[in-house]
């Protein structure tokens, strides 16, 4: 198991509610998205409800996650590196 | 035809007399309302080539279908014209009670045209039409003026209204209603004030009919309970100020006039930190179950200013001119409320000023330094006072007046301001923003939508150019509907729905496929006024500053590439113009049309 390291940041209501804007985590270098997110929901249980759904495993719709600010993943394989940052925002654009 | 008035009201300033018209049927079904509609009443209406402040030019009110109906975030309605600024096509849309009174009056739009001899204010309650003296009120700002109003006709009036700027041919006047809510863009003010029209004061009691009441009370409960779902959540829990956060991060938020792309500051002014230091309270549009609207309040004095803030005000009078305090983006802002000028010109112009005094391309030195010295520079624009007269007239005039390279950074698409996406990185907004009919306006098409969520078709120009031009009618269906463009993830099908919605609205059969025409058509006839304005294809562009960065998407030969794409998808020739047979297709050429149009 190769370990990386990552930073999340987050955006938005996600930073308000939890007050910071950003952590830093060690992590299997291929986890997943649904893995990543329940690690989030479980370090932070405020964001369940609010920016997590329920079940711990899925971003609610109106979220979404990217790396590095230049993909969005659709799919559940993350792909990461070392030192990628994984940036938690709405998904809603426009103002 | 059930769900409108079916007729229209023509004022004619020059001597003072008005004319009741009908709208035929085809007419509604071909253009439904809102910028639709009143893009064929302005064609119907103009002279062509004539100054956008000859008196020739029609100032167009338009309500729409579903204004009235209750539905949620339906009572707005467009202003459209031919913009001072751009000399093409001007729409700027607002919203709230005004728009409902308008569609009571009994008439579905208001076509202003002439000029009036001395200041007046029209005054319309159903179907009497009066004229009243402005004297007393010519040269107030906005809210006094609404406050003034309110107190001489009642509360039964709304009232739209300009202030000293667009009094003062500011060319990036707005509209102003509702105590709060502005038809910014493209200089709708600038042209009411040509016609020397204060305000306009709106008071109907006629009822519209609905084909079938009963099930669209029905649809009227299920969407706003889907308003207030996952889909909004953005727009009614923060705002939209909470942009600023992500765009800086990534590497979009306009800093210094579009020279950088990343604001060192932003922090002070991102919407997580007003939230936190300035909030004050929420607000809705009359009929919304949203409620978008976040009011900030200062915190440095005693004297409180509030002010509604979204994410393009914060920008264009925050990071695109180098200003990182909150509390003078509140006071600049509520100044231009005041005024009556569009936020985001203002802030491009003065980013413009800034450069190009720095570059002494400008006999003036502009710095903001201090509060007073933004206060103060709004304010002579305002007033078209010393510089103020030469920025007043917007970044494309202004740079064409004192030449040099100034024209390299006047960050304008055909004469109207870049609003706060930086599009180096965009490719679907900028392609957007080079072909819109208005200039340089990130709501014609909503584009940004596709870039933020297609990331990897970045370099694909024929899939990007499809998906621009679909989104571009579909953006033209939910202005002539009208729908807020926030409630546009609500639905599941937008089509379908709405479609639905017509018919149970209009008693009239009507489907998904209709719409999608409806939309390509709007987009066409627009295109046809610009195209009689002497439209040619090189003022499809973006400034030079955006296209020859390094480390960016964007450059003279990708976008070029895009537009030829955007007009094959169009149907358009090379050129850019529309052959015949396209309008033929869209019942553009019918007699009417044709005489006008062999393009």
């Amino acid at each position: 198991m190769i370990q990386i390291k990552i930073k999340i940041e987050f955006f938005g209501r996600a930073r308000m509610i939890l007050g910071f804007n950003s952590f830093e985590i060690t992590v299997n270098k291929a986890i997943t998205k649904e893995e990543l997110i329940y690690l989030i929901a479980i370090k932070y249980p405020k964001l369940i409800g609010e920016i997590i759904e329920e079940n711990k495993s899925n971003l609610k719709k109106s979220y979404n996650i990217g790396i590095n600010g230049i993909k969005n993943p659709s799919e559940n394989e993350l792909n990461l590196k070392n030192n990628d940052c994984i940036l938690i925002f709405s998904s809603q654009a426009g103002g | 035809m059930n769900g409108y008035n079916n007729k229209y009201l023509l004022i004619n300033l020059n001597n003072y007399s008005y004319e009741i018209h009908p709208l035929p049927e085809n007419i509604l079904t071909n253009f439904i309302g809102g910028t639709g509609l009143s893009s064929y009443l302005l064609y119907k209406y103009s002279s062509f080539n004539s100054d956008s402040f000859s008196p020739d030019n029609p100032l167009i009110f338009s309500s729409s279908l579903l204004t009235g109906t209750k539905l949620t975030t339906t009572s707005k309605f467009a202003i459209t014209t031919k913009s001072p600024l751009t000399n093409f096509i001007g729409d700027s849309m607002s919203s709230s009670h005004f728009a409902d009174k308008l569609k009571k009056t009994g008439f579905d739009a208001l076509v202003i045209i002439g000029k009036s001899k001395s200041n007046k204010i029209i005054k319309i309650q159903n179907s009497s039409i009066e004229f009243i003296d402005a004297t007393k009120i010519w040269g107030k700002t906005t809210n006094e003026t609404e406050r003034i109003l309110n107190q001489n006709l009642g509360n039964d009036f709304s009232f739209a209204c300009i202030g000293p700027a667009g009094e003062n041919l500011v060319r990036f006047a707005g509209i102003k209603n509702d105590s709060g809510r502005m038809a910014a863009r493209t200089g709708v003010g600038a042209v009411m004030g040509s016609k020397l029209i204060k305000a306009i004061a709106i008071h109907g009691t006629q009822e519209i009919n609905i084909a079938n009441q009963s099930e669209l009370n029905v649809i009227r409960k299920e969407l706003s309970l889907k308003s207030l779902s996952d889909s909004t959540e953005k727009y009614r829990t923060t705002g939209t100020t909470i942009n600023m956060s992500i765009l800086n991060r990534l590497g979009m938020l306009p800093t210094n006039n579009f020279k950088q792309s990343v604001f060192k500051e932003a922090k002070n002014i991102e919407g997580e930190n007003l939230l936190k230091n300035h909030y004050s309270k929420k607000a809705h549009c009359a009929n919304c179950t949203i409620g978008c609207e976040k009011i900030f309040i200062t915190n440095d004095d005693d004297n409180q200013t509030e002010s509604r803030l979204e994410f393009q005000t914060t920008a264009s009078l925050g990071s695109n001119i180098g200003v990182s305090n909150p509390n003078w983006i509140i006071r600049a802002a509520n100044l231009c409320d005041e005024l009556g000028m569009d936020t985001i010109s203002t802030g491009v112009t003065i980013g413009w000023a800034i450069e190009a005094s720095e570059k002494g391309h400008l006999n003036s030195s502009i710095k903001i330094n201090s509060e007073n010295s933004l206060l103060d520079l709004i304010k002579k624009i305002a007033y078209r006072d010393s510089i103020g007269d030469l920025l007043a007239d917007g970044t494309k005039l202004a740079s064409e007046s004192i030449g040099q390279d100034s024209a390299n950074y006047a960050m304008h698409v055909k004469g109207l301001e870049i609003p706060s996406y930086d599009p180096r990185n965009l490719p679907a907004l900028s392609l957007a923003l080079s072909v819109s009919t208005k200039g340089a306006c990130h709501n014609r098409a909503s584009a940004y939508d596709i870039d933020f969520n297609n990331k990897e078709i970045f370099n694909d120009p024929t899939i990007i150019a499809s998906k621009t031009k679909t989104s571009e009618d579909y953006s033209a269906i939910l202005d002539s509907m009208i729908w807020c463009k926030f409630l546009r993830k609500s639905f599941n099908n937008f089509y379908d729905e709405t479609s639905e919605i017509y018919s149970l609205i209009t008693g009239v059969k009507y489907n998904s496929e209709n719409l999608k025409k409806v939309g390509e058509r709007i987009n066409n006839i627009k295109k046809l006024f610009n195209i009689k304005n002497g439209w040619i294809r090189s003022d499809d562009n973006l400034p030079e500053r955006l296209l020859n960065s390094k480390n960016q998407i964007m450059s003279h030969s990708y976008l070029n590439s895009m537009i030829d794409n955007y007009y094959h998808f169009r149907g358009w020739d090379k050129n850019g113009n529309i052959p015949i047979s396209k309008l033929n297709e869209l019942n553009l050429n019918t007699k009417e049309y044709a005489s006008k149009n062999t393009i």
